[in-house]
This record gives structure tokens, C-alpha cells and sequence, in this order.
């Protein structure tokens, strides 16, 4: 084998290598995508409610009488969607453990039926994986027609191992305007 | 050795065609180089012009000169087209015509991507640049792309994530040929070890681009189906969210801004010895150095993130990997300027260039490592202390190397010295209008002026007059570095010796100046 060839042939391997390297972290982006919301699901600081497993009606812990935690609720629409959102109570306080309702307020302003999809947030953030949900509008697509307002309820309890420190927590919604299709609603 | 590289020059003939088809066709790895540092000059005055339209909308309170629409355009332009038009393909210009000549090799390994690399650039900045004409403007969510705004915008945006496709295969292309060159290419007897810093810190810049860019070409496909193709990676009404997208873009884009600044780090350690009279100090450490900076470049990415949430560990971690970067980085100053101790130094303009270098780019590291502290960043988030702080590292440190290393090379490429009086003086101005603009906008975002908004609260007016006066100043002055180039390229001025400096070491200074087409065809012996 000339120098010549033995050069080509070890830049080919080269080449397929670094090639290889290439598609295999534009392939990584991608992967970030799963692994960030597997790290946000297991440390709990996406800012997200935890949804109950078994909807069932009596969290298993007991209540927890001697400790109390305000909770404040707030609502916007995305952008321009002509959706207006309100929380019928402003703020409340619970025991860990209490199940509580909140009911929103959601009305239709446009002259068109619309899809909304609530995306729920929780400040502060580590709070998130405490607060749990037994039932909220942000399960599903929420269809009105045009012109129609409708009660949204959101029941919920907060679990006995929020840290000390947290008094008072905010849950937040968002209403984004999205097709009817079945895309899948967030926690 | 130079009968050897005569004799090359006669069997080879030069069969090249004649006029444009020399430069489309062309595979020299001299004339590709020599492309793309006549690209990179052209686009930096083009993101330059976008600059001074910057800093005159600035100069006073208000909106004068032009729309905030336009100004937030022209802010994610200037440093679209800064980054990957003229300081990357700057540097490849660079190593087309060093690395090759540095190890002793004929041409880069593959000669037809390196032409195919560079041609690829003049169409994406076409296509960038053209998003200003389109319906809804140019790209305006700054460089960084941040959903959920960018998902928004017109077709101005689509042209900008394709643009950006476009440069991501040119530097990853450039990428692979750089390794594949400096792994296969050297010459008997050069050894990894010996190589010359410019292609030790290039070889590791190469990986860091084919790591990175790829990382890039997925995050701003992901906005490209976003936006056009019903996928919600970054909307939350579909399960995504728009943080994601500033994880997976500084991923990319932290290890980025060591590619911008590698390459850098080799020409000073070129030009520091060579005017010290002296070899570089602590060449295995700057290796491992600089190895250690591409390293630590892949985990302090959130530090760009800091206000936008995350857990205090997350902070923490953060935080103390970025703060580690210093080590190595210290390292490299202290070998610099060990390499000047009790040197017999003179000044030329390649060496002016490299201790200014030296000198603004460790004030531009200082106050990283300010940012790098979480509760200082939340105050210094976004303001005009950061914008002095990147120009301090890009400008300072990537640009001016550049500048110091064509004054350096120059005399090599062209056969003839530049006008060293002029030299100087395009230095001085540079210099000297670079801390005008620059310095003052430390003070502006310690007073809280947010960066990439055209109008501000009237007491930060003193310093955004000198801010901008020193801006038009610095622009003005580059007129003088292209008037010294296309002087010494005309053959007037004094003929240049093969070794050029009188302390100059490395194969590139073995060869005439200026050097045949075709250099090292028979491989030279590196003892």
C-alpha cells in the first residue's frame, strides 16, 4: 500500500468517526428534551402540581391542624386569546392534608367556539411536588362556545411534607389557545 | 529546504484556471484561506455598520435614528453576523493558511470540502441578511433565539434558523477537516507535542464545533417545527416549555464562546515568544489548559440562566464550575507573561496587539467571574454590564488577536511588510476607542440599563454619548487597518525576509515569503 492510500484510508476512518460524532449530538439536542422533563419530574422544580395517582377522595395522610398555608390563585389567557379566567376566591388557607375546591371563572369572548388548554404553574417552585391534584380543568382540552362562560373546578390538597419555610404558595394559570386535536393536557 | 519546495513549484505548473473560476473552483488551501479572511473582514464591517446604527440610536435618550422593531433586529444581526461571519470564519481563515504550513503538510486533508465549507457562507449570510427585507422584518428575538419569541416573527426568522443550518455544516465540515489534517497531515517528527499552540488550541476548537454545532442545528430545528409543523417542544399548551429551549441553546452556546476565543489563546502564545525571544512558557500546561477549558465549557451552561429558576443546588453547582474556568485560564496568563519575564521584548504592532490581548482580556475575565456569582448576576442580568463583559472577551480578546495575528502574518503571505508606523497607530486608535466605548457601559449596568432596549432613563445619558463617540471612533479607525492590508498587499512597501521576525520559530518560517502556491510537497524533517 502506497503512503498515499494508507493516508486516504486513515482519513475515511477519520471522517466516519467525527461524522458519527456529528449526528450522534444533533441526536443528543434531541435527547435533552426527555431527560429535562425526567429531571424536572424527579427533583420536582418544573413548577408543577403533582396529579394525584388514584383519585381517590381522602388523601392518605391525616390532616394536619397545626400547621397552615396560604394559597393564593391567579389566572391569565396567553396572548391574545380572547378568553378571560378568574379565580371566584383570591386566596385561601388550608391544613396539609384538607382537600379544598377553588372554582374559576372561564368566559368565552370571542364569537367563535375555541379550544383552551390551561397550563398550571407554582411559585415557589420547589412547592410544586406538594401541592397535589385530584381534579383541575387543566386535565383536559377545555371547549367553549362563543360567548359561553363556565365554572372550572380545581380540587386539590397540599401534602404534609411541604418544607416548613413555605407559608404561602401561588398557583397559576394559563390559558393557551390550541387546536382540538388530542394533544395531551399537562399536570 | 528551499530547493525542495522549488522543485515542487516547477511540477506543479499551478493548473489553475484564471480570474473568478480560480477562486469558486480553487482547492489551495492559501486561497480558501485567504477567502475567508477576506469574508470575515467584509462581514465584520457589516455587523460593524449595524453596531454604529446601534450606538447612534443610543447616543441620546428617545427614539431617533431608527424604529424599535429595526433596533432589535439590528441587535440580533450584529451579533449573529459578528459570531459566525466574522470571527469564526475569521479564525478558519486562519488555520487554512497556518495549520497546513504550521505541520509541514502539503494542503489540508480534504481539499474539495474545504472550498465546498466556504462557499456554503456567502449564501447563508445572503439568506441572513435578506431576512431584513421581508415582510415582519429581520430576526428580533436577540441571538440567543429565545422561544416563545422567536417562535413568533415572520418568514424573516424561518431564513435566520436556516441561515443558521447553513453556517452549522460549514464550520462542522471546516471542523472535520481541521482534525482529520492535524491527525494525519504532520510531517515525520511532529509530534503531537511539538505542534505549535495555534493548532493545539485549533485541534481542540475543531472538537468543540462538532460537538456543539450539531447541538445547535437540533434546538433551532426544534423552533423550525414549532413554528411550521405542530410540534410543541417549546409551547406549553402542547406539553413543552420555552425553557428547554435556553438549556439545550447554551449547551451549545457556552462551549461556543470557547470556540471564539481558542483559537485566540494560540496566536498570542504565537506572538508572545516570538517578540520575547524567548520559547513559550509552560507549553505542556497550556496544552492541558487549554484542554481543560473545552471541558469545563460542557457543564457551566446554566450559568447564562441563573434568573430564570433552578433549584439552589443547581445554582450552586453552576456557580462553582464556572468559577473553576479561571484556574486554567490563569494558568495561560501567567504563561504569557512568564514568557515576557526577562525576555529582550520589542514592540511591533502583531506584539502591541498581542499584550493588549492579554491585558483587556483578563478584564473581560475579571468580570466573568463578577456574573459568575448567582446574587451578583441577579443584579447584573441583562444590563450593559454584560454587553461590556462579552465585548471585553470577543472584541478584546478574539478580534484584536485577529487583528495582531494578520499584522503578524501579513509580511509571510503577501512577501512584503506592512507600514509599521501605521500599524501602530490603527493599534492605538483601536485600543484607545475600544475602552471609550466599552468601559463606560460596565458603569451603565451597574446602574441597572437594560441591555437590547433603544430608549434609556435620562441619567444614563453621559455615558452613552462616550459610549458612542468611542464607537464611531473605533469604526472609523478600522478604515486604516484596510488601507494598510491592501498597501502591503500591493507590493510597495519593503520586501520581508522568509523568518519576517527576527524571533520567529516554526515551519511557516522556514518557507519564502511570500510562499509558493504549493508548500511542502516534499514533507520537511521536524527534529
Amino acid at each position: 500500500m502506497t503512503q498515499a492510500a494508507a493516508n486516504r484510508k486513515s482519513n475515511t476512518r477519520w471522517i466516519v468517526t467525527l461524522s458519527a460524532a456529528v449526528v450522534l449530538m444533533f441526536g443528543f439536542g434531541y435527547a435533552l428534551v426527555p431527560l429535562y422533563d425526567l429531571f424536572c419530574e424527579v427533583t420536582g422544580i418544573g413548577g408543577k402540581p403533582t396529579i394525584a395517582k388514584l383519585q381517590s377522595e381522602s388523601p392518605d395522610v391525616a390532616i394536619d391542624t397545626t400547621k397552615q398555608v396560604a394559597i393564593e390563585f391567579t389566572a391569565t389567557a396567553n396572548n391574545n386569546m380572547p378568553w378571560t379566567i378568574m379565580p371566584l376566591v383570591k386566596k385561601t388557607s388550608v391544613h396539609p392534608g384538607e382537600i379544598h375546591v377553588v372554582n374559576y371563572l372561564v368566559t368565552n369572548t370571542a364569537k367563535t367556539e375555541m379550544v383552551g388548554q390551561a397550563i398550571p404553574s407554582i411559585a415557589p417552585m420547589q412547592a410544586g411536588r406538594h401541592l397535589v391534584k385530584l381534579e383541575c380543568f387543566c386535565f383536559d382540552n377545555q371547549v367553549l362556545a362563543a360567548g359561553e362562560a363556565r365554572q372550572m373546578p380545581v380540587r386539590f390538597y397540599v401534602d404534609s411534607k411541604l418544607p416548613d419555610e413555605i407559608k404561602t404558595l401561588t398557583l397559576s394559570y394559563s390559558f393557551f389557545e390550541t387546536k382540538p386535536s388530542g394533544k395531551e393536557g399537562a399536570g | 529546504m528551499s530547493a525542495a519546495h522549488t522543485d515542487a513549484h516547477d511540477h506543479h505548473h499551478d493548473h489553475r484556471p484564471s480570474g473568478i473560476m480560480r477562486w469558486l473552483t480553487t482547492t489551495n488551501h492559501k486561497d480558501i484561506g485567504t477567502m475567508y479572511l477576506i469574508f470575515s473582514l467584509t462581514m465584520f464591517f457589516v455587523g460593524g455598520i449595524m453596531a454604529l446604527a446601534i450606538r447612534a440610536e443610543l447616543f441620546q435618550p428617545g427614539l431617533q435614528v431608527v424604529n424599535p422593531e429595526l433596533f432589535n433586529s439590528l441587535t440580533t444581526m450584529h451579533a449573529l453576523i459578528m459570531i459566525f461571519g466574522a470571527i469564526m470564519p475569521g479564525f478558519v481563515g486562519f488555520a487554512n493558511w497556518l495549520i497546513p504550513m504550521m505541520i509541514g503538510a502539503p494542503d489540508m486533508a480534504l481539499p474539495r470540502m474545504n472550498n465546498w465549507s466556504f462557499w456554503i457562507l456567502p449564501f447563508a449570510f445572503a439568506m441572513l441578511l435578506g431576512s431584513l427585507f421581508t415582510v415582519g422584518g429581520g430576526p428580533a428575538s436577540g441571538w440567543t433565539l429565545y422561544a416563545p419569541l422567536s417562535v413568533q416573527g415572520g418568514a424573516g426568522v424561518d431564513m435566520t434558523i436556516l441561515s443558521i443550518h447553513m453556517m452549522g455544516i460549514s464550520s462542522v465540515l471546516g471542523a472535520i477537516n481541521i482534525v482529520v489534517t492535524i491527525m494525519n497531515m504532520r510531517a515525520p517528527g511532529m509530534d503531537l507535542m511539538k505542534m505549535p499552540l495555534f493548532v493545539w488550541t485549533w485541534l481542540i476548537t475543531a472538537f468543540l464545533l462538532i460537538a456543539a454545532m450539531p447541538v445547535l442545528a437540533g434546538a433551532v430545528t426544534m423552533l423550525l417545527t414549532d413554528r411550521h409543523f405542530g410540534t410543541a417542544f417549546f409551547d406549553p399548551a402542547g406539553g413543552g416549555d420555552p425553557v428547554l429551549f435556553q438549556h439545550i441553546f447554551w449547551f451549545f452556546g457556552h462551549p461556543e464562546v470557547y470556540i471564539l476565543i481558542l483559537p485566540a489563546f494560540g496566536i498570542v502564545s504565537q506572538i508572545v515568544p516570538t517578540f520575547s525571544r524567548k520559547p513559550l512558557f509552560g507549553y505542556d500546561s497550556m496544552v492541558f489548559a487549554t484542554a481543560g477549558i473545552a471541558f469545563l465549557s460542557f457543564i457551566v451552561w446554566a450559568h447564562h440562566m441563573f434568573t430564570v429558576g433552578m433549584p439552589l443546588a443547581g445554582e450552586l453547582f453552576f456557580m462553582y464550575a464556572t468559577m473553576l474556568i479561571a484556574v486554567p485560564t490563569g494558568v495561560k496568563v501567567f504563561n504569557w507573561v512568564a514568557t515576557m519575564w526577562r525576555g529582550s521584548i520589542t514592540f511591533e504592532t502583531p506584539m502591541l496587539f498581542a499584550l493588549a490581548v492579554v491585558f483587556l482580556f483578563t478584564i473581560g475575565g475579571l468580570s466573568g467571574l463578577m456574573l459568575a456569582i448567582v446574587p451578583a448576576d441577579f443584579q447584573y442580568h441583562d444590563t450593559y454590564f454584560v454587553v461590556a463583559h462579552f465585548h471585553y472577551v470577543l472584541f478584546a480578546g478574539s478580534i484584536m488577536s485577529m487583528m495582531g495575528a494578520a499584522y503578524y502574518w501579513l509580511p509571510k503571505w503577501t512577501g512584503r511588510m506592512y507600514s509599521e508606523r501605521l500599524g501602530k497607530t490603527h493599534f492605538w486608535l483601536t485600543t484607545i476607542f475600544f475602552n471609550v466605548t466599552f468601559f463606560p457601559q460596565h458603569f451603565l449596568g451597574l446602574a441597572g440599563m437594560p441591555r437590547r432596549i433603544p430608549d434609556y432613563a435620562l441619567e444614563f445619558t453621559e455615558f452613552n454619548v462616550i459610549s458612542s463617540i468611542g464607537a464611531f471612533g473605533l469604526g472609523l479607525a478600522q478604515l486604516l487597518f484596510v488601507y494598510i492590508i491592501i498597501q502591503a498587499v500591493r507590493g510597495k512597501n519593503k520586501k520581508a525576509t522568509a523568518q519576517v521576525w527576527e524571533g520567529a520559530d516554526g515551519l511557516e518560517w522556514t518557507v519564502e515569503s511570500p510562499p509558493p502556491y504549493h508548500t511542502f510537497a516534499t514533507p520537511p524533517t521536524v527534529k
